[in-house]
Order: C-alpha cells, then sequence, then structure tokens
C-alpha cells in the first residue's frame, strides 16, 4: 500500500497522500515534510464526518464517493474506497482532471490489493 | 487608470486586425468582465502578451473575484516569465549561485506559483544556506500566507525565515520592512519599532518606513514574554472577531431583493435541487426552496469544518468543495465568510455550475473598497 502511495505522490503537484478508515484511523501514509500525519488524519476524519452529517440532513445518501476541495494554496481529494478513504493533498495549480485519474487509479488498486 | 489604458491602447500599431478593436471598441464603451476576457483574449491571439497583460493586470483590480480574469491573468504573467525562468534553470543547472535561486524563487513567488517558490529557495538555502536571498523569498510566501490565513502558525514561520534573511544581511530594506510589517500586524511594537528605526538610519527620507512607523508608534502597549505569543494572540482576537466584514459579498448577499435574483438565476441550472445561502454565523439568508432552512446548522458545520481544516494544514483559505456521491452532487463556496451551496443530482454538471456560480456570483462584483476610494 506504501508503494503505491509512493508511486502515486511522484506525480507533480502531489503534496502527500493517505488511507484512512471510516472512523478516521491512519492506515498507511506517504506524506510530504511539511505534513504533519496526525494532524491531517485527525481533519480529514473530521471533515468526512461532517460532511457525513451534513448529507443526511439533506436527504441524500452518506455514500461520497470523491470530495474535492479547492483552497488558496491547495487542493484536498478524499476519494470513497468502501472501508477506508484515500486522501490526497495536492498544489494549487495542478491539473486536477488528469491527476484525478491517476489518484482513481492508485485507490482501485489499494482497494483490489486489500481485497487480495 | 482607465482612461490611461485606452489611450496607450488606442496606439494600435498599423498591423492590428478587427478582432483587436472591435474589442477594444466595446471594452470602450463598457468594460465589464466579459469585455475585459475578450480584450484580453483578443490582444492574445494577437499575440501581443504585453498588452494583454495590461489589460487583464487592470481587470484583476477592478473585479478581483473574477476567476476567469484571474486566471488569465496569472497565465499571461507565466508565459511572459517562461523565457527567464529558462535560462535561470540552465544557469542553475551550469553554474549555481546564490542570487540565481532567489530570483527564480522570486519569478515563481511573483507568478503565485508558490509550491515551486518554496521549492526553489529551499534548495537554494541548502546549497547556500550563508546567503540571504532565499531566507526572504521563503518568509515573503510565509508572510502572504499568514495575510490570508492570520494563522499564528504561518505568521510564525515568516518571522523565522526573515529574522535569519536578517541576521545575513543587517540593511536589507525588504527584510525589514517584511518584518517590521509582520511585528505591526500582531502588535509587537518592541519588536518593528527598532527595524523601522534601522531603515530609517540609512533612508530617512522613505515615505512607507516613516508611515508605517507612524502606524506603529499608534499601537497600545501590550507587550509579551514570546514571540509566539503575539501570533498566537493575534490569532485568537481574529477568531473572536464578531464584526462581519463590510465586502463586496457583504453588499450583494445582504441584500434580499439582489440576493432572490442571483438565488433564481442559479436554482435555474439543469438538474439543481436546491441553493441555500448562509451568513458568516451560519444563518440562513436564503433558501429556494424555502423548506431547505432547517438545513443551515448542517451545511454550516460542513463549510467551518472545511475552513479549520484548510488553514491547519496550511494549503490556505477555503474556497470551493464538490462532492460527488451515488446519484446527487453537492458543492460548496465560500464567499468572504458567507457560504453558498448548491446540490442536486448527476445532471448538474460540474463545469455548468462553477461557471454559472462564476457568473452570476463572482463576475460583477466589482471591489467596492477601491471604488469607494
Amino acid at each position: 500500500m506504501k508503494r503505491i502511495l509512493e508511486e502515486l505522490n511522484e506525480h507533480g503537484g502531489v503534496r502527500g497522500s493517505m488511507v484512512i478508515t471510516q472512523d478516521g484511523i491512519m492506515v498507511c501514509d506517504a506524506l510530504g515534510p511539511d505534513l504533519e500525519e496526525d494532524v491531517v488524519a485527525a481533519l480529514a476524519s473530521s471533515m468526512i464526518m461532517s460532511m457525513r452529517r451534513g448529507l443526511k440532513a439533506m436527504g441524500y445518501d452518506d455514500n461520497l464517493c470523491e470530495y474535492v476541495l479547492d483552497a488558496s494554496d491547495g487542493k484536498m481529494v478524499f476519494l470513497d474506497m468502501g472501508n477506508a478513504f484515500l486522501v490526497v493533498v495536492l498544489s494549487r495549480n495542478i491539473r486536477l482532471n488528469t491527476t484525478l485519474v491517476e489518484i482513481r487509479s492508485a485507490a482501485y488498486k489499494i482497494k483490489h490489493r486489500r481485497v487480495a | 487608470m482607465l482612461a490611461w489604458i485606452l489611450r496607450l491602447l488606442r496606439g494600435l500599431g498599423p498591423g492590428r486586425r478587427d478582432p483587436v478593436h472591435a474589442a477594444l471598441a466595446r471594452y470602450g464603451k463598457q468594460p465589464g468582465p466579459r469585455e475585459t476576457i475578450r480584450l484580453i483574449q483578443a490582444y492574445v491571439e494577437a499575440r501581443d502578451l504585453t498588452k494583454a497583460l495590461q489589460v487583464a493586470k487592470a481587470g484583476f483590480q477592478r473585479f478581483p473575484r473574477s476567476a476567469r480574469i484571474r486566471s488569465y491573468y496569472l497565465s499571461i504573467r507565466k508565459q511572459k516569465s517562461s523565457s527567464e525562468i529558462h535560462a535561470l534553470r540552465r544557469a542553475i543547472a551550469s553554474e549555481p549561485r546564490p542570487d540565481l535561486y532567489a530570483r527564480l524563487g522570486e519569478i515563481y513567488r511573483y507568478l503565485g506559483d508558490n509550491e515551486m517558490a518554496l521549492e526553489t529557495a529551499h534548495e537554494g538555502v541548502k546549497q547556500f544556506p550563508n546567503a540571504d536571498g532565499n531566507y526572504l523569498t521563503i518568509g515573503r510566501i510565509h508572510y502572504a500566507l499568514f495575510t490570508k490565513s492570520r494563522s499564528g502558525r504561518d505568521g510564525l514561520r515568516a518571522s523565522k525565515y526573515l529574522e535569519r534573511a536578517l541576521e545575513i544581511s543587517r540593511n536589507n530594506y525588504k527584510t525589514l520592512f517584511f518584518l517590521a510589517n509582520l511585528y505591526g500586524i500582531v502588535g509587537a511594537k518592541g519588536r518593528a519599532l527598532p527595524l523601522l528605526d534601522r531603515i530609517l538610519g540609512f533612508a530617512p527620507d522613505d515615505s512607507r518606513a516613516r508611515e508605517l512607523r507612524e502606524m506603529v508608534s499608534g499601537l497600545p502597549e501590550e507587550p509579551l514574554d514570546d514571540l509566539a505569543d503575539y501570533f498566537q494572540r493575534y490569532e485568537g482576537r481574529q477568531k473572536g472577531w464578531e464584526e462581519v466584514k463590510t465586502s463586496a459579498y457583504a453588499r450583494i448577499l445582504e441584500d434580499p431583493g439582489a440576493l432572490a435574483s442571483k438565488l433564481g438565476e442559479l436554482g435555474r441550472i439543469p438538474g439543481v435541487e436546491g441553493v441555500i445561502v448562509l451568513d458568516p454565523s451560519g444563518n440562513v439568508l436564503a433558501a429556494a426552496p424555502e423548506d431547505g432552512r432547517h438545513l443551515g446548522p448542517s451545511l454550516h458545520s460542513m463549510i467551518e469544518s472545511a475552513r479549520r481544516s484548510t488553514k491547519r494544514m496550511s494549503i490556505g483559505v477555503f474556497e470551493r468543495g464538490l462532492v460527488l456521491g451515488t446519484g446527487w452532487h453537492a458543492y460548496l463556496h465560500d464567499m468572504d465568510s458567507y457560504g453558498l451551496f448548491i446540490f442536486g443530482g448527476k445532471d448538474a454538471r460540474p463545469e455548468l455550475v462553477e461557471r454559472k456560480v462564476a457568473s452570476v456570483i463572482h463576475e460583477g462584483l466589482p471591489n467596492l473598497e477601491l471604488a469607494g476610494r
């Protein structure tokens, strides 16, 4: 799993990636030197939970397939892999469309690797 | 400023063709965001990047919320700087020098590419730890992040690198000025004043330093022991700030008539099922349909979580989010602490929603602060 994350990180603009469970427990991480694992895991978990509560209140199912977040100096992508989330931190100027393909591919590899 | 641009642009050479002339005529009649974008495009197609950049820069100042104008401005700036970037990279590869790293880092910083600027400057620090230029670049980037995020962490990082730059070069004007400004912002009066006095020692007629010194001198005496405490106090005060900012968004969003009209336009996007606007405190300003009002607290919690997280992860200020579920989409937008939520089925295509939000909400919102001057 770590190798898959490290391969993903080699793509330009990816600052780090991690896999966390639905409860926010970190399974595996490959984060850049400016990202603290515990902080990213806790914040990612908090965002996923508050998002799910909001969606349920709106009457949608809380199956969050994908969440892309834009900030002034970076982006984050959360991808639901069933029992866990792939969380990727990106730089601001990345081409998201092509990078999303790589992220989804990494999620697929992790999910099927885990099942195997 | 506009008259100056029109005079400059009317000096068109003999080779100019209709597209530029037509776009200029439209721009002259009504220099709104659309006309600005068309003029930029016309100049780009005519390969006149200099004029395209001038129009884009002026457009960015007049319509700072226009994502498209901002995008053109940054892209053209980047194109114009690309030859210097290539030359610097070649020079660094053949004979690295600290000033080359510093110049390259500065160009990336100017272009808004903080990641490349930091990567270049950190490499410069690693290769040449006793040269001040790269510390200054890193410090300036964290300073800019701090002014947006108001996070004590960003401010402390800025001070660390600027102080290091100052240790190496005691009388660098930029380092002294930025550091003094930073300390002034957080109320560290006793630290800011000596830096400004140093500037005035070698540049007694410098009006910027004089004005800043006057402002800092007027600050209340609230000394703290540790530098980190100043940034912590500042961050705490920002969080407790009750006063609603007077922003361009506030003027529109607090006007029921204007808000209803904009919500109506957004609600007509194919696939959109609901639109909700929250004020900075999380109260529902408007909802379409009306029975969506009860969602206010949940939506406020979602957007607040995103705002906190982006700040703490040092990826800046939260701007927007897109959530895809099984058969539905949800969009979150931050507009100067107001929140806009749009949700709908999978027919609510992301690119269409973004375009509509940009044209309905962001564009056409002039910088009211500039207009008031």
